[in-house]
């Protein structure tokens, strides 16, 4: 690579620089900054005179953390639901998108079977329909609710049909020949090539399913029960003073909390952070290779 | 045809009651127990234990913060569900719990709009008359007649009709409704006393007083930092209240309701017009007057720059950057306990000013009650509902509370509606000598007894002052936010002052269409004008489109249903 030495490059590159560096701390400022609340003193958050670095340095919140049950049930119950999830999703996904992969002439049915699935993407009946079939169904209360009801995610399927489509004809051709029926031609052939878009997939699940909060709100009856996010949703939900009573003000001290409050977010974070990374590269392979065609 | 079934009918019961009283003789009176048909001859008791267990099933509010609940209780089965089940024999099973606030309302309407209910549940105002125009619940005139405890009863009448009319739809009482202190609704003037006497001021009788108070707490530096960063004036943040109004009349921090108050003008209320109509305060000169006020204030700088867009109103109060704010009289739970940590000197002080021009001070009064409870219309036990209440009325006082009285099945709360400045003059009495303890027995007042035992730990002498050098914080913060609360805030409000009511506390039927657009156009011009955004004569085009938009009609409707 030649470097380039005029003035209008320079100026393009810094300018480059400059916009990169924005965005990144962008993204890193309330990184930063939920971690500085959580390590901070409490009443110094509360007065909101914390921003990049703590004030009272201590690890309190933490501490208290450690010693929450609740929230490490919580924790646990994401963890189930991110894996029921993450392989129900993405198998149901896989076994939708082939025979969707196939061209009407293969598959007669398969246009039908599409617009179903499209209309059902873009239409839905709305809470309280949705909320008494999950009940009529006997799922109220339970972990099954929350990785069944909407556990084909029809953009996934498309995402994955597109991909399935654009492997090599010739690869099916020469299974077929071989003498594969359409199991093992999908489980040998296709879902091999597909790791990429499977992987996507399966990362975009996980982060639906760890992220989730309002079903876990609506579908579980009892805080034991609630997902992490729906646990910390509730801490950190404005209260409205107006109907307030007496022993709620009590606790606006607790309510207040935002060092803890910050400290449950930080601990939430990680997991996905963690994960990221590990992913990522399919990720980016998947979502170019699954949408192009040749 | 008829006749012959009727008579079918007698007959049949008469064997049946024939061959049941065989046995033995206790026939009748087992009766009560089997079948709603013999009820008439059960005396009501209001404590009555059932002979059977019977099963009420309801939805519970849980707070997510608390953690008193010992290890393997539940918000199901505690130390108060058990009580409930010995003393009353009620079994009581959750049918679903939501932390308090957003969360459980959206499960309560969920329930509501699918009809799924269980048998009995604390609702707001909004949810309740939902209830009622679908038919969901069960008519509790009669129950509440014959088993309400005299307590109730009482609670329920010193409001003034209040809460029993937020209740009563075409005659039928549908809910019992919760009582609050009424020092809830009370909006006064909270200032840094430690600021007024660094720069010899007095704390401000008048409007022109506190104008000129909050100059000085702007220009001159009262915390002594070097840097020009204090705010005269506090106010609400972004999506609060510039003032408390009939549909959310309590606990409105950080609005600005005395200065109203001290211009007569009593926006958000329905008041009574000079013609003896209701009349709706905010389209009043009056409020125009204090709006006009305000704008001058905001452009001279005395009041919050922020007003109506800060995240988070608590900040500046607990970070010493503010002088003086509005609010109730519990303080002491919160926002101060932070403020006088980062600060121990910052010594708040409560009082009813500023005063109009007759001196007199005029209060907003909110509302008696908030929350309700319901009973489901085919409930076998309708009065298991207002026995529970009873109980918790009665005992309360009993309870060991180092488990959240929340946990309490169907928990709304019940006190004597002067619960705050009768307990904040105990106090007083029994910290100046004149009376003891023993000399407060009354049940009504449940707290009053720990209070007195309790106010000498956190009160340093002398007794009869009341800025902060004189209270030990850290001897037990929780009993210092309430002794502080009522000793400083609730205290002031033994003095005489002028109460308004609002004519309605609740909404007619235009109002449930129209109202939200309404308030949010009362509410945008109304901070436009303060901060200055538009002229202070956008005032009278609101008063006019306010009135097309549906608010002369909402007025007759006012009128009618005062009229009732």
């Amino acid at each position: 690579m030649v470097k380039e030495s005029t003035i209008g490059s320079k100026i393009f590159d810094g300018l480059l620089l400059a916009i990169l560096l924005l965005i990144t701390a962008l993204c890193l400022v309330p990184l930063i900054y939920t971690l500085a609340v959580s390590l901070s003193e409490k009443s110094a958050a509360a007065a909101g005179r914390v921003w990049l670095w703590p004030v009272g340095f201590n690890f309190n919140s933490y501490k208290q953390i450690m010693g929450d049950g609740a929230f490490f049930r919580s924790f646990l119950t994401s963890v189930q639901r991110v894996v029921l999830g993450g392989i129900i999703s993405t198998g149901i996904g896989t076994l939708m998108a082939y025979p969707l992969s196939k061209s009407p002439r293969q598959f007669r049915l398969r246009n039908v079977f599409m617009w179903f699935l499209i209309f059902a993407m873009l239409f839905n009946g709305g809470l309280i329909p949705w909320y008494m079939t999950m009940k009529s169904l006997g799922l109220m209360d339970n972990i099954w609710a929350l990785v069944l009801g909407g556990g084909l995610p029809v953009f996934h399927v498309i995402l994955i049909i597109n991909y399935f489509r654009n492997l090599p004809k010739e690869m099916e051709e020469a299974a077929l020949v071989d003498g594969a029926g359409p199991w093992r031609m999908l489980w040998s052939v296709f879902v091999p090539l597909a790791v990429p878009v499977l992987a996507t997939v399966l990362l975009f699940t996980i982060v639906y399913h760890w992220n989730e909060f309002f079903h876990g709100l609506v579908l579980m009856s009892r805080q034991d029960h609630y997902p992490l996010q729906t646990y910390i949703q509730q801490l950190v939900v404005i209260i409205d003073a107006a109907n307030m009573t007496e022993d709620q003000y009590k606790r606006m001290n607790e309510l207040s909390n935002q060092t803890l409050n910050s400290a449950k977010i930080f601990i939430a974070m990680i997991p996905v952070l963690v994960v990221y990374p590990f992913l990522q590269r399919f990720f980016i392979h998947g979502i170019t290779l699954g949408s192009v065609k040749e | 045809m008829k006749k012959v079934g009727l008579l079918g009918l007698t007959l049949l019961l008469v064997f049946l009651t024939a061959c049941s009283g065989g046995g033995s003789s206790t026939g009748p009176a087992s009766a009560g127990a089997d079948g709603g048909g013999a009820v008439k001859e059960e005396t009501p008791d209001p404590f009555g234990k059932y002979e059977e267990t019977i099963t009420l099933t309801y939805g519970k509010s849980v707070d997510a913060t608390d953690k008193s609940l010992p290890v393997g209780d539940t918000p199901e089965t505690n130390q108060y569900s058990r009580y409930v089940k010995d003393m009353l024999n009620i079994d009581t099973k959750v049918s679903w719990q939501a932390a308090s606030g957003p969360n459980y309302d959206q499960k309560v309407n969920l329930s509501i709009s699918s009809n799924d209910l269980p048998d009995a549940l604390v609702v707001n105002d909004m949810q309740l008359r939902q209830m009622v125009k679908a038919g969901q619940l069960a008519d509790l005139t009669d129950i509440y007649d014959r088993y309400a405890s005299p307590s109730m009863k009482s609670f329920i009448e010193k409001t003034g009709g209040i809460a029993a009319q937020s209740v009563t739809f075409d005659g039928k009482m549908y809910a019992i409704p919760s009582v609050q202190v009424h020092a809830d609704g009370v909006h006064q003037l909270w200032i840094r006393k430690d600021w007024l006497d660094k720069l010899g001021l007095e704390p401000p009788r008048t409007i022109d007083d506190l104008e000129k108070v909050a100059e000085a707490f702007v220009t001159q530096d009262p915390d002594g930092n070097g840097k020009d960063d204090t705010i005269g004036i506090s106010g609400p943040e972004s999506g609060g209240l510039l003032y408390a109004h009939f549909l959310a009349s309590t606990n409105n921090l950080y609005g600005l309701d005395p200065v109203f108050g001290a211009f007569r003008a009593y926006p958000g209320f329905w008041i009574e017009g000079e013609d003896g109509d209701p009349v709706y305060g905010s389209i009043l000169p009056e409020t125009k007057e204090a709006l006009g006020k305000l704008r001058d204030w905001y452009a001279k700088g005395l009041i919050d720059r922020e007003i109506g867009v800060r995240k988070d109103a608590h900040e500046p109060v607990k970070s010493g950057q503010s002088g003086i704010f509005f609010a109730p009289w519990w303080m002491g739970y919160g926002p101060l306990p932070d403020a006088i940590k980062n600060d121990p000197d910052a010594n708040w002080q409560a009082y009813l000013l500023p005063l109009d021009s007759e001196g007199q001070f005029n209060a907003r009064m909110g509302t008696s009650s908030t929350q309700f409870v319901v009973v489901r219309k085919d409930y076998e036990h309708p009065e298991a509902v207002v026995k529970m209440l009873n109980l918790l009325i009665r005992d309360e006082a009993k309870f060991d509370i180092s488990v959240g009285i929340g946990y309490y099945p169907l928990r709304v709360p019940q006190s004597a509606p002067d619960e705050s400045e009768y307990s904040a003059k105990a106090l007083q009495e029994v910290l100046a000598g004149t009376k003891t303890p023993e000399d407060f027995n009354d049940p009504g007042y449940k707290l009053l007894a720990a209070d007195l035992q309790n106010v000498k730990k956190v009160k340093k002498e002398p007794y009869d002052n009341m800025d902060i050098q004189y209270w030990d914080p850290q001897a037990d913060l929780g009993v210092w936010s309430r002794q502080y609360s009522l000793l400083v805030g609730a205290s002031t409000l033994l003095e005489d002052y002028n109460k308004v009511y609002s004519l309605l506390y609740s909404q007619t039927k235009t109002m449930e269409s129209r109202w939200t657009n309404l308030k949010k156009l009362e509410d945008e011009t109304f901070l436009k004008i303060i901060v200055g955004a538009a002229p202070l004569e956008e005032f009278d085009t609101f008063v006019d489109n306010w009135k097309k938009q549906g608010g002369d009609k909402i007025t007759e409707e006012v009128k009618e249903y005062i009229q009732q």
